[in-house]
């Protein structure tokens, strides 16, 4: 035999190619939404902690002078409103703790590597957990990709290549497939990802409108003009919480 | 601003959708609930506020206090708004309130409410001591200013300034007054005061059902207290028939904005099978939603579940655990508990010093098995130094609360001249009285006594039984 035999292809075959890419380019623009989205929630938590350690920290201290003195009107002139004002008091400051000091404050600035974003980026591809054929399949990649925004926000590219590993050998091969079956679930995974990919920028634009990004919006805008939003902010909260230290003092006299 | 505490009636359901965003993904510590967003939320309402403070062409100004003097009310209400915000001036309420007068006085709407808001504002001035010496009777006249335009937050200062009588004499009826205005305008803060009012005969006289139409009027908004109250009010039938089911309906509805209150007592409907079927399991849920939240209540009635496997899996170091918080809490009740953990090393191991320290934080709040716990101690000298006058003064109380087991022991210790002057008259007393709640062991003992007795001794002894009334714990 001289030279490579040329096989031409069915237009079943050819169809199939033509899917091929397009599910590849779709699976492109999803690990890309992946990714954004996965960046975008680990700067916000990332925002938070600091706004929770270097803001709500001092809300709290505030909350709780003034449920000191929600409660020494309830002592100075006992009531069942008083005591319930006190009451409520006592837990807006309970419940302003808790919130500004929990986990969530303790989350540190988040800068990526280029190479942990491209890593992310081939994993979200391989592993998504819309594209899979049946329920136990779903639950295992839906796990790994937990695992792998987990991995992404702890900066752990080690994980990220173990995951890749684990996952080179179930990928996406087809054994005794016909043709035929092929094409259509190549082209219900291509719906698959464009739903998801809708889905996940919906998440997007609700992730965007949350407070936590509103207000990083806010910080990020008084950032152009040379000011700092938290530093301000917390001057501000300590200003009140002198305030109503001293309330609190000429109240107690 | 102020020291009122918010209820979040506005913000507690607005954030629901962002819940949705990606649960599946585990628990990451980016908060979109609701709670944490309370704290958000506020960060950003101050943020604006600053922002609105510092950026303004401070030329801007000069044209629009031209256009005020000659007598225009729109920039005389803009005027107003530069000084309220100290926008390219100052910040000077005052002087705000100079400038929304005159263009109130032209009927200006809008300047009518800034005005309002302004004198509100330096009522909070004056309430807080902020930029002024702290004059509560100052803050009182400018809220009352603020409260003649109708503003809402100072109809409710003023209120709760005549029931504290704080910068002026305490007055009942005014402070009802005052709420009433706001309610009346629909402010569901004011509502619940008026509720709070009829419900408590402050101001009015006393009148259940009253209080739950204006409770009603708040709960309509969403008011979780409201709701709660109106929960109350169907559980106890007062104002109302009485009727559990309703009363669950709206304990829900406020526990389903996270007011503890609420959960806690839709976890008591459920424990005990009212309104809905007995189900110990949702009665722990709702219970640790409002622990969580750090309710003590709660906080000991999850620790009873544990403790009795009810609803969860018997397990005492959980209920050592949730006991503890709300012992630390102070509450008697779960102090108590947290005691009797150490004594029996049940979810804890074995202390009896521990045992001592938490059963006396309970007595010394009167907690009548406590004390009766601590006299136990003392008795028997477990984590401290027996001390036989020491368990009689513990047990004296509890007895005089009327704990039969106490008495029974007082009279032991009088019997036999422990710790106290041996006394036949008093034992017979205290053996009577305990006796008296179908001990038999102490009808025994105070026949004993009694054979000692003259029966002027025996006669006096009875006279003091029948003579003897519980008092109230000390």
């Amino acid at each position: 035999m001289s030279g490579p035999i040329i096989r031409r292809l069915k237009p079943e075959e050819e169809e199939i190619l033509r899917k091929r890419e397009e599910l590849a380019a779709i699976r492109a623009t999803l690990a890309e939404r992946e990714l954004e989205f996965v960046d975008l929630r680990s700067q916000l938590a990332a925002f938070e902690g600091r706004y929770l350690r270097q803001v709500g920290s001092l809300y709290a201290e505030l909350d709780e002078w003034k449920a000191r003195i929600s409660e020494l009107h309830a002592r100075l002139d006992p009531s069942a409103a008083a005591n319930a004002q006190a009451r409520e008091a006592r837990e807006q400051a309970r419940q302003a703790y808790k919130d500004s000091h929990g986990k969530a404050s303790e989350t540190r600035d988040f800068i990526p590597s280029p190479e942990l974003k491209s890593l992310f980026r081939e994993v979200a591809k391989r592993i998504h957990p819309d594209f899979c054929r049946d329920a136990s399949d779903l639950e295992r990649r839906t796990s790994f990709m937990a695992e792998a925004n987990r991995a992404y926000e702890a900066g752990d590219a080690e994980t990220l290549h173990r995951i890749l590993d684990e996952y080179q050998d179930g990928a996406d091969a087809v054994k005794g497939e016909g043709i035929g079956a092929e094409l259509i679930r190549i082209i219900r995974q291509i719906s698959q990802a464009r739903e998801r990919v809708a889905a996940i920028e919906q998440e997007l634009s609700a992730l965007r409108q949350s407070e936590i990004a509103l207000l990083k919006k806010q910080a990020e805008e008084r950032e152009q003009e040379g000011r700092d939003l938290l530093a301000e902010l917390a001057t501000a909260v300590r200003e009140e919480i002198e305030r109503a230290k001293n309330e609190y003092e000429a109240l107690a006299k | 601003m102020n020291t009122r505490p918010s209820p979040n009636r506005t913000n507690a359901v607005s954030d629901e959708s962002q819940l949705q965003v990606r649960p599946k993904d585990g628990d990451s510590a980016l908060s979109l609930s609701k709670e944490r967003s309370g704290l958000i939320a506020r960060g950003r309402r101050d943020a604006e506020a600053i922002a609105r403070r510092a950026s303004v062409p401070i030329d801007a100004l000069s044209e629009t206090r031209r256009l005020a003097e000659e007598g225009d009310a729109v920039s005389q209400n803009d005027l107003g708004d530069a000084y309220a915000n100290g926008k390219g001036v100052p910040q000077d309420y005052a002087e705000a309130a100079k400038w929304y007068r005159k263009a109130a006085d032209q009927g200006h709407d809008e300047a009518q409410n800034s005005l309002g808001a302004c004198y509100c504002e330096l009522g909070d001035a004056y309430a807080h001591g902020k930029g002024v010496p702290q004059d509560y009777a100052e803050a009182a006249k400018w809220y009352r200013k603020a409260a003649d335009q109708g503003h809402d937050e100072a109809l409710n200062s003023l209120g709760g300034y005549y029931v504290m009588g704080v910068g002026v004499p305490k007055d009942y009826a005014e402070a009802m007054k005052w709420f009433r205005k706001g309610a009346d305008q629909g402010d569901a803060d004011s509502q619940r005061h008026v509720g709070d009012a009829y419900r408590n005969g402050r101001g009015v006289p006393q009148d259940y059902a009253e209080a739950v139409r204006w409770y009603r009027k708040a709960a309509d908004q969403g008011y979780d207290y409201a709701q709660w109250q109106i929960g109350e009010a169907y559980a106890d039938g007062r104002g109302v028939p009485q009727d559990y089911t309703e009363a669950v309906k709206w304990y829900r509805k406020a526990a389903d904005q996270g007011h503890s209150w609420a959960q806690n007592s839709l976890g008591f409907h459920y424990a005990h099978g009212r309104g809905v079927s007995q189900d110990y399991a949702e009665a722990v849920k709702w219970y640790r939603k409002a622990a969580d939240q750090g309710n003590s209540y709660a906080q000991s009635s999850l620790g009873f579940h544990y403790a009795n496997g009810r609803g969860v899996s018997q397990n005492y170091a959980e209920a050592v655990k949730w006991f503890r918080k709300a012992a630390d809490q102070g509450d008697a009740w779960a102090q108590g508990r947290v005691g009797e953990a150490y004594r029996d090393g049940m979810g804890v191991p074995q202390d009896y010093t521990e045992a001592v320290k938490w059963y006396r934080k309970a007595a010394d709040q009167g907690h009548g098995s406590a004390q009766n716990g601590l006299g136990f101690h003392y008795a028997n000298g477990m984590g401290v130094p027996q001390d036989y006058a020491e368990a009689v003064k513990w047990y004296r109380k509890a007895a005089d609360q009327g704990s039969a087991y106490a008495q029974y022991n007082l009279g032991a210790f009088y019997a036999n001249g422990l710790g106290i002057p041996r006394d036949y008259i008093q034992a017979h007393m205290w053996f009577n009285l305990a006796g008296a709640s179908g001990d038999a062991d102490a009808i025994k003992n105070r026949d004993a006594v009694a054979d000692k007795m003259t029966p002027d001794q025996i006669a006096e002894a009875q006279r003091l039984a029948r003579e003897w009334r519980p008092k109230a714990s000390q």
